[in-house]
């Protein structure tokens, strides 16, 4: 037989739980690890472009929305790409074929992109 | 005494624990079904005799849905179709059979169908896992645009698409090297023409981006909206291509822009001025580009601002790529709610539906 004490433990694990789906279903969102992962990235968000032998920078809100749209998404490349005399340091490929554009983001774009919503 | 007292105790957290078994599920399933759009409700049934729809028919909602086109998430697939949504658009996939796949399933039981857009500019292609085609930038001849348009315009009717994004006719590609046709505003606008003739020769609706032009020269790195001056080349591909009566669908652009049009510091596709200029010219599908983005999101307060400023402008189609069938939903209520207060001028939602549903090949009553 289970004792009272544990049935009363049980019944504030349940509470909680039932609290924590009352607010999912009003939309409340609570700050998840990725998103601490963001803030506590010290780098600055990165998005690269590439098609053929040219690459430039394009903003993360793009970048974002091209990414998600990738068939190939979030592949590891950990790299140095040279671009205008920088050197810029990437961790993630999104590509759908490499004969079309290319996209290499760092983790912070890639938090960035996740936390916002984007499918990356 | 004690044990009897004690028993009791026992007893009441045996029944609280059984209520929160109950509720916890109960609660569960809902949050759940809500995940999934479940809750979202039913849109009435269409009745379509002779290929003719009656606007009266439809709700306000239902009109509104129409005027929203939505990623084809398969798994979202049953509240998207509830909702009776304008269109689906459709991101790379592994093989042609998923295209088809995925089609079917969304237009099956549909009285008014879904557009299905996607994005085939060639460097941007999301069929290149199993189909290339040739960047714009390597097209020179408007024999070879014509062609390109025909082989892809018969490759997106053969897997049910309806609307191509694109061409781009911006002029100079600074940041992809690929995305526009070579050449000065005159050869990009022949070029274009040629290869929206060929696209719409195979019944697929082409869509000239980004109205007003110099998307593809803006290096921002940075998370807002970024603006820039519009010369008179710049309009030059948009002008012709209307003058000419080719083009079917325009799509505009977030950049706030300044010069020969004037968005007013707003993102061009929430600007009334920007849009009601160019449907003075225009009488094609004016749609907006995704509205989703984070620097469009960013520039509002909050996000029922950004949809009844985008609304409001007059646009006839909205690009709303929030995975979220919820979200999609209560963009749709917010809108109902404006025209129901007079914020909106239900008219206005009328006039573009009977554009949206002609394009979709009814008769309009």
């Amino acid at each position: 037989m289970v004792s009272s004490k544990t049935i009363i433990t049980i019944n504030i694990a349940l509470g909680i739980t039932a609290f924590i789906l009352v607010l999912s279903l009003l939309g409340v969102t609570i700050p998840s690890v990725g998103n601490a992962l963001y803030v506590l990235d010290p780098n600055e968000a990165v998005c690269i472009t590439n098609y053929k032998d040219n690459y430039n920078l394009i903003s993360t809100d793009l970048c974002c929305t091209e990414l998600q749209q990738q068939l190939v998404k979030g592949e590891e490349s950990n790299q140095v790409i040279n671009m205008n005399n920088q050197k810029i340091s990437v961790n993630k490929h999104y590509y759908t074929s490499t004969n079309t554009i290319n996209y290499f983001i760092n983790n912070k774009a890639y938090h960035y992109c996740k936390n916002n919503g984007f499918l990356v | 005494m004690k044990k009897k007292r004690g028993g009791k105790k026992s007893l009441v957290a045996l029944y609280v624990l059984i209520f929160l078994l109950c509720l916890n599920l109960a609660l569960g399933t809902l949050v759940v079904a809500k995940s999934r759009g479940l809750l979202i409700p039913r849109q009435p049934e269409l009745v379509i005799v002779d290929n003719t729809i009656d606007l009266k028919q439809l709700t306000l909602e239902q009109k509104i849905a129409q005027m929203v086109i939505v990623l084809g998430v398969q798994y979202y697939s049953e509240p998207l179709k509830k909702m009776q949504l304008g269109g689906i658009h459709l991101h790379a996939m592994q093989g042609e059979e998923q295209f088809q796949e995925i089609v079917g399933h969304f237009q099956e039981g549909m009285k008014i169908p879904f557009f299905v857009t996607v994005d085939l500019e060639g460097c941007v292609n999301p069929f290149a896992n199993f189909i290339k085609f040739s960047a714009v930038s390597e097209i020179n001849e408007l024999g070879q645009a014509f062609e390109k348009g025909k082989k892809e315009g018969q490759f997106l009717d053969n897997l049910g698409v309806s609307i191509n994004f694109a061409p781009v006719v911006d002029l100079n590609d600074e940041i992809w090297n690929c995305r526009s046709f070579p050449g000065d505003s005159k050869m990009v606008t022949e070029l274009a023409n040629a290869y929206i003739l060929g696209m719409q020769d195979e019944g697929i609706i082409a869509t000239a981006k980004h109205y007003p032009g110099k998307t593809l020269v803006i290096k921002d790195p940075h998370n807002y909206l970024a603006a820039a001056e519009i010369t008179e080349d710049d309009l030059y591909p948009y002008e012709q291509l209307v003058e000419k009566e080719t083009v079917k669908a325009i799509m505009v652009s977030h950049l706030i822009t300044y010069g020969k049009v004037n968005s007013e510091g707003k993102p061009s596709d929430a600007s009334k001025r920007i849009i009601n200029e160019l449907r003075e010219k225009f009488d094609g599908l004016i749609i907006t580009d995704e509205i989703n983005m984070l620097g469009m999101k960013n520039f509002y307060s909050d996000l029922d601002t950004m949809y009844l400023e985008v609304f409001k402008a007059g646009p006839d189609i909205i690009l709303n790529f929030n995975k979220d069938p919820n979200e999609i939903h209560r963009m749709i209520r917010i809108v109902a709610g404006a025209v129901e207060q007079g914020e909106i001028d239900e008219s206005r939602i009328d006039t573009s539906v009977r554009r949206i549903l002609e394009a979709k090949g009814f008769k309009v009553e």
